[in-house]
């Protein structure tokens, strides 16, 4: 043993005087009672913000993926698995695992945080997240939160709107999204889409139910034939595009008459002896392509 | 009632307004925490007094933190464990080799599938090995021997001293003691 070795159990005066003399000379004070308690509420009210932050964003996010698309996947995936990764709103769930993970350190500062398992408390806080941003969700916030997102910051917030708009438009498969400029056109109308293209849409192939959504302004996306080099499309199928009413029993329900509208559109006779004939026969051949069951 | 013979948790409500009824409590933790600290590896007496007088410091500063569902004793431990950890950070030490005049102790609760009797008894006659072995187990580990052999302290008092889980308690513990046996089994051959 070292010749340094204290004598256990005993009290040494030194000690005790040499503190108490530097808390005199210093005049240290104990700091005040409500500064601790300010703290504490302080770390209570991060956790509670951390929570109400995660659960307007599971909301938003459902919001989102509630209006990705789903009734149309088929049109841009072959299976829903791939549709679901392209459609996950991934910023909102980066959000939400950074509130879990930051809710999760604010609990282990706040009283006895510290004596649950982190893995428990973040499962914990996903869980009230998820509850609350369902109710959120049920209340209508997501749809609010993402409309004021996308007028507050429209040069960095892309609204649910604006991403199943970019999850439909891929004109290399006869798919375009955007806004209808002008109607009072013969045989057609313009249109400009996600990316600032202007096209001339010949509407000879749409039926009636297309044709009503095709007026000034409305944001609508369509299957059509597409000439890139001229910049002029047939359009097959019109569809709007928008927030609606997202629980699944309604995106069931749309699909559903998606589907109906699409085997509707393939039954009917093709009309003889029109200059429209080709862009009938095209736009068949497109839909089948497109969605072979619905032959 | 004399007030030595108060509890710590009516001495520190006292000495929330008046500062020599802190001396009571210094009295009282000095040489526990002392004994602490040297376990953890504080070994040169003016390293300990340094650390020590941080503590009583830090700990006078934060009384009105101290919450009273909590042992005193428990809340000045865990201050004392930050204080060492910071004290070894500050100054890029290892801690020291350990005082183990309880190592006995250690030993007979390692559990026999971990330490078979042999070992342990070349272990008992050999203290420099389970010196060396403490020296070389992680800091983490010998916090929760330390707490648990030699301070004999509660698996909920070790995790509100650690603040980390007390499921966590059991499992570093056992992770501790496996570690200590690997470490004395590999010095004994």
């Amino acid at each position: 043993m070292t010749t340094d070795q204290p004598q256990p159990n005993k009290f040494s005066p030194r000690l005790k005087d040499s503190v108490i003399t530097r808390i005199t000379n210093n005049e240290v004070k104990p700091y005040s009672y409500w500064r601790f308690r300010c703290i504490r509420c302080a770390f209570i009210t991060l956790v509670a913000v951390s929570m109400i932050v995660g659960s307007v964003a599971v909301a938003v996010g459902l919001f989102t993926i509630l209006n990705a698309g789903w009734e149309y996947y088929e049109m841009m995936h072959s299976n829903s698995l791939t549709f679901a990764v392209a459609a996950l709103p991934y910023v909102w769930i980066l959000l939400i695992l950074a509130t879990v993970v930051v809710g999760s350190a604010f609990v282990r500062r706040t009283g006895r945080g510290y004596r649950y398992a982190p893995v428990k408390v973040a499962l914990i806080l996903v869980a009230l997240s998820v509850g609350g941003g369902i109710g959120l969700h049920i209340a209508s916030v997501g749809d609010v939160v993402d409309r004021q997102l996308s007028v507050w910051f429209p040069s960095y917030y892309r609204s649910s709107v604006m991403h199943q708009t970019r999850l439909w438009h891929d004109p290399a498969q006869g798919r375009l999204a955007g806004i209808v400029i002008d109607t009072a056109l013969e045989n057609g109308f313009t249109f400009r889409d996600v990316e600032n293209s202007e096209w001339y849409i010949f509407d000879q192939g749409l039926r009636h139910y297309d044709s009503e959504h095709i007026t000034k302004g409305q944001m609508v996306r369509m299957v059509a034939v597409i000439d890139t080099e001229s910049r002029s499309a047939a359009g097959c199928i019109v569809v709007p595009i928008g927030v609606q009413q997202s629980s699944m029993t309604a995106i069931y329900e749309r699909r559903d008459q998606f589907k109906k509208r699409i085997k509707e559109a393939m039954r009917m006779p093709i009309p003889m002896a029109t200059s429209s004939l080709t862009q009938y026969q095209a736009c068949h051949a497109l839909l089948k392509s497109l969605l072979p069951e619905a032959k | 009632m004399r007030v030595h013979d108060d509890s710590d948790e009516a001495v520190v409500l006292r000495a929330r307004v008046d500062g020599e009824a802190f001396g009571i409590l210094i009295e009282r933790y000095e040489a526990p925490l002392r004994r602490y600290i040297q376990r953890l590896g504080v070994r040169n007496i003016d390293d300990q007094d340094d650390v020590l007088q941080n503590i009583f410091i830090k700990t006078y500063r934060y009384l009105n933190s101290f919450d009273t569902s909590l042992k005193f004793s428990t809340w000045i431990y865990r201050i004392a464990h930050n204080e060492t950890m910071s004290w070894f950070r500050k100054r890029k030490v290892r801690p020291e080799g350990h005082l183990v005049a309880e190592s006995e102790d250690v030993l007979s609760l390692l559990p026999d599938d971990i330490m078979d009797a042999s070992a342990a008894t070349n272990a008992r006659l050999e203290r420099t090995v389970i010196e060396a072995a403490l020296e070389e187990l992680d800091q983490k580990y010998r916090a929760v021997i330390t707490l648990r052999f030699f301070e004999h302290k509660e698996y909920d008092e070790i995790s509100d001293i650690l603040e980390i889980p007390i499921g966590s308690v059991g499992t570093l513990l056992h992770r501790a003691k496996k570690r200590l046996a690997d470490l004395i089994s590999k010095k004994l051959v």
